[in-house]
């Protein structure tokens, strides 16, 4: 994590600027910002360390992607698919290597790929119902 | 896992910038 990461805790009750500023509205709330406080990634609760490692990686994906950093958001989301293929952010993973292929090849069947792969590998996830429909 | 919290978000910020990092904030209530 620390290799991701900076981790810094914030009090909601002497820190109401930032909890309101960034519309924290529950604890535990973990939300990933970069070094000018854009922030990228969330989620509420405690985790399992899989789990929570696996939201790192998407974190650090998410913002190569919105970046235009193709190449390196793919390979995170590969990563996290590789390292923590049960976890409950492996099947957006798999679906947005799909998209960094499409990004950065303009290929749509790469797309179509991932769409069937995420939809095969996770079909009682949400991703795997959302991806359903690709033939 | 042993976490390293840092002092402030300040010095997170600084510390993301100079190293590539994103700052993790851990809101939380002491009560």
């Amino acid at each position: 994590m620390h290799r991701e990461t900076v981790p810094v805790q914030v009090d909601v009750l002497t820190d109401r600027a930032r909890t309101k500023g960034l519309r924290v509205p529950w604890t535990p709330t973990f939300v990933f910002v970069d070094a000018e406080g854009v922030e990228h990634h969330r989620f509420v609760g405690y985790l399992p360390a899989d789990e929570f490692r696996a939201q790192v990686v998407l974190a650090r994906a998410r913002e190569a992607f919105l970046k235009g950093r193709y190449d390196e958001a793919r390979r995170r989301y590969a990563d996290l698919v590789y390292r923590f293929p049960s976890t409950d952010a492996a099947p957006e993973s798999v679906y947005w290597t799909g998209v960094c292929d499409f990004k950065l090849t303009k290929d749509l069947e790469r797309l179509y790929a991932a769409c069937r792969e995420t939809a095969r590998r996770y079909p009682n996830h949400v991703w795997g119902k959302k991806l359903a429909f690709v033939p | 896992m042993a976490i390293a919290w840092f002092p402030t978000v300040e010095a997170a910020q600084e510390a993301a910038r100079a190293t590539g990092r994103l700052v993790l904030l851990q809101f939380h209530s002491p009560h």
